[in-house]
């Protein structure tokens, strides 16, 4: 009785048992890491890509892929800086909302071509970044008003405000896949869109709503990059797409879709972040980093698939 | 126990090149194949009939290694035999022209034949070699084949028809050949059968699994009837009709199960449903109706249009002409949400393909169709959700440890139970169910018939698609006899048998009661 249901706590909890582990070796090295400014840091510093890593959950949960994350994190970047010179607070909403309408363009695409969305997000990123090229003839945008630096550098107990924000929306899209009528449609769509549609959801509709949150999550993130430098530029974010992905796979997310949860990227996010962190702590040469950052995340994601397998 | 007609294995003078010894096989608790002893020899057209789901496909598939048998084992000239694989069979000699075909698309005719064997120099395909080969190969069988033809551009029948001729180039001493009319013209199959007798005289054992009776007793030596997975009738054909097949694959009486109408057939009721002249993919000019608290079932052989048929009703694709009327207003749902808005409700065929979500939990999949009326603004309201799918769950009988836990670790029964359950958060007006019982152990199979019953009791119309004769007499008040995409009779529950059902769908009864041919 009680072996079953502890291989089964394992299988579902194995994510943060790796992380407690690697939490405990990184600590008895080095001293400084279990400091606050320390935690605080690494969260600060893991806030953007948590961001987009949350929005992105939802579509892999809803089995779609945005590959375009990255490109809309620079666009809305620079769109916010743009804006920003006629009104800083205009500009952090107008970023936001360039994320939106990103997002429901590859929705629109991929629901009227039918083609597949890894193939249809990669081919938008290609032209989402060149509007943002576009926007800013491949100069720095500069914002000199300091009221639009707020939001990025600001703090509210302790923490930044880029952490406050991250987990609220992390907070509120994690609740919006457990508990509400959308949240199941995406996990339906993602296991079995078929019958999903037999069942009558919406398929398309809700389809539409994981690409927009995700475009959404991506842009306020690269507004709250731009505002926390003041500046921003159409080559920044490049990567973030592939980051993100592999945050939500390494939290257990099942890249299949139909399976998975927010707390789980959230895990995974700042699983990485650790790594990159512990390497800073410890002295390791750098040069090393990017090896073994592989090779911990193929081991975090051997051992989730390994346990999970055994267990059906 | 059912009569076995005649001794099944040694009652030739040749020695067998492949025997079937007490094969079995299992799915999800139902043995599709129950011990068959079955000898095939040399030179031999052997036909293998029977109902749909009497075990022919599954025993075929287990003869050429597409399937690994639960019980029993494989003879190949008297030594035991495992073919762990297709290939292994192949290797054998034994190959299978199946069902769904196994060509590659963009390749040639030539190369699709040969594929394996091309001829070659060095590594490099010599291509005027390969199409020589490959054109004698197509002018032996006397088909309309050009070697050089591309498959993707072929039709469904030149498809066939290659594949067959791989059997053929592969000088193989066994081939299967499983419903190979089922695209055919009766001039193709003419050509077919030629193909056959060929084989069979250079020594090839021919195996031949067909709906065609009249056509397997002219073409086969001898035959073997399957009923319920066990194989009833052994002989050759030149010493049987076809009614004595239908006889024997119907069987005695007494098999059939108990009766759940508990009504009486609603003879005068308000129609819930009515078709008129629906024409769509796969079906043309049905009319039919299902009267308020009826239960109907179409019968018909597999590719008789059954499917498509319901299916369109429910919006999954549109048919192209004729009327829908819903409680006497026409309807054309354009899809299955607008299906379900008209009170429908629909339960595919296939439980893995469109109907559970394997990840989810049984009660997420429970109330999936009805999510509104356990959600306030789209927020769950947790313990009215739970309470529902428990509910639902109760009155079908779902065995789960817990609600909770994903559809997918359930039986087969269970689950089917448990997509019944789906539709009963809110009870629709018509549900259209196919093959309510396929893969369903048989305690759920009875439960299942029960509830549809009770169902029909208050007032729900059910329409039902089974392969199943003994089912559709079991529950239906009407049955409709579908065949090639037309109703080809209506029998009402208690003036049909098993065996009228079956003449009517293979076709095989007097020209005097025959439906549209």
């Amino acid at each position: 009785m009680t072996m079953p249901r502890l291989s089964g706590y394992v299988s579902r909890y194995g994510i943060l048992i790796a992380y407690a582990l690697l939490v405990l070796a990184v600590a008895v090295q080095s001293e400084r890491f279990l400091t606050k400014r320390n935690l605080l840091n690494l969260l600060d510093q893991a806030a953007p890509l948590g961001l987009i890593a949350v929005g992105v959950t939802l579509c892999i949960i809803a089995g779609i892929f945005d590959l375009s994350t990255g490109s809309v994190f620079a666009v809305a970047a620079v769109v916010a800086a743009k804006v920003a010179s006629a009104n800083p607070w205009l500009g952090l909403v107008a970023g936001v909302a360039v994320g939106a309408l990103l997002g429901a363009f590859n929705a629109l695409v991929m629901s009227t071509t039918g083609i597949n969305s890894f193939i249809g997000t990669l081919s938008t990123s290609i032209i989402f970044r060149g509007i943002a090229l576009l926007t800013t003839s491949g100069l720095i945008v500069s914002v000199a008003d300091p009221a639009y630096k707020t939001l990025g550098t600001e703090t509210l107990l302790d923490a930044k405000l880029t952490v406050w924000i991250f987990g609220a929306v992390a907070v509120i899209l994690g609740l919006t896949l457990a508990r509400t009528t959308l949240g199941r449609s995406l996990y339906a769509i993602g296991g079995n869109p078929d019958a999903a549609r037999l069942v009558g959801i919406r398929v398309g509709a809700v389809r539409t709503f994981a690409y927009v949150a995700s475009g959404m999550c991506a842009a306020l993130a690269g507004v709250l990059t731009s505002s926390r430098t003041g500046s921003a530029q159409a080559d920044i974010g490049i990567g973030l797409e592939l980051a993100a992905i592999t945050a939500v796979v390494v939290g257990g997310t099942s890249i299949f879709g139909g399976e998975g949860a927010v707390w789980r990227t959230v895990v995974g996010v700042v699983l990485l972040q650790t790594i990159g962190n512990a390497f800073n702590l410890l002295g390791v040469d750098p040069t090393y980093k990017q090896v073994v950052q592989g090779v911990l995340i193929l081991a975090a994601v051997s051992i989730d698939h390994v346990v999970r397998r055994r267990n059906q | 126990m059912a009569a076995s007609g005649a001794s099944s294995t040694g009652n030739g003078p040749s020695l067998a090149l492949l025997t079937a010894v007490g094969l079995t096989k299992t799915f999800g608790g139902v043995r599709c194949v129950d011990s068959a002893d079955v000898a095939f020899r040399r030179g031999q057209i052997h036909g293998i009939v029977g109902q749909n789901g009497a075990g022919k496909t599954t025993l075929a598939r287990m003869l050429c290694g597409a399937l690994s048998p639960d019980g029993g084992h494989i003879e190949v000239e008297g030594v035991p035999t495992a073919f762990g694989s297709p290939r292994a069979a192949l290797d054998a000699g034994v190959t299978m022209v199946a069902q769904e075909l196994s060509l590659v698309p963009e390749l040639t005719v030539a190369e699709n034949l040969l594929l394996g064997q091309l001829p070659h120099r060095l590594g490099v395909c010599r291509s005027a070699e390969l199409m020589r080969r490959a054109q004698r190969l197509i002018d032996e069988a006397g088909f309309d084949l050009d070697a050089a033809d591309t498959v993707s551009a072929l039709s469904q029948s030149q498809r066939q028809k290659t594949e067959i001729l791989r059997a053929v180039a592969r000088n193989a001493r066994m081939v299967v050949f499983d419903e190979p009319r089922s695209s055919l013209s009766v001039n193709e199959a003419a050509q077919v059968y030629g193909v056959m007798r060929d084989l069979a005289a250079n020594g090839v054992a021919v195996v031949l699994v067909s709906h065609f009776l009249s056509e397997v007793l002219e073409v086969c030596d001898v035959v073997t009837v399957m009923r319920d997975g066990r194989v009833v009738l052994h002989a050759r054909s030149s010493e049987l009709n076809a009614d004595d097949l239908v006889e024997h694959m119907v069987g005695t009486p007494h098999d059939a199960p108990q009766s759940n109408r508990t009504t009486a057939s609603p003879t005068q009721g308000a129609l819930r449903l009515e078709t008129r002249e629906l024409t769509g993919r796969g079906f043309a000019d049905v009319s039919l109706a299902v009267r308020v608290g009826e239960i109907v079932a179409i019968v018909g052989l597999v590719g008789s249009g059954r499917t498509e048929f319901l299916s369109a009703l429910y919006g999954v694709h549109r048919p192209v002409s004729g009327t829908i009327l819903i409680d006497g207003v026409a309807c054309r749902p354009r899809s299955p949400r607008a299906a379900k808005r008209a009170g429908l409700a629909y339960i595919s065929e296939s439980r893995q393909l469109d109907g559970v979500f394997p990840r989810l939990g049984v009660d997420a999949n429970i109330t999936a169709a009805h999510m509104g009326a356990v959600s306030r603004w789209g927020v769950f309201r947790e313990g009215e959700q739970r309470e529902r799918a428990a509910e639902a769950a109760r009155s079908v009988d779902v065995r789960a440890t817990q609600l909770s836990q994903p559809i997918s670790s359930l039986s087969g029964g269970n689950q089917q139970k448990s997509l019944l359950a789906r539709w009963l958060i809110e009870p629709p007006n018509l549900l259209l169910i196919d093959e309510p019982t396929r893969g369903v152990d048989a305690v759920s199979t009875a439960q299942i018939h029960r509830v549809l019953a009770d169902l029909a009791e208050t007032g729900m119309s059910v329409l039902m698609v089974t392969s199943d004769f003994d089912e559709a007499l079991a529950v239906a008040h009407r049955v409709y006899v579908f065949r090639g995409g037309r109703v080809a009779r209506e029998f009402e529950g208690d003036a049909a048998d098993e065996s009228m059902l079956l003449r009517a769908a293979f076709g095989a009864e007097p020209p005097s009661s025959a439906g549209p041919a």
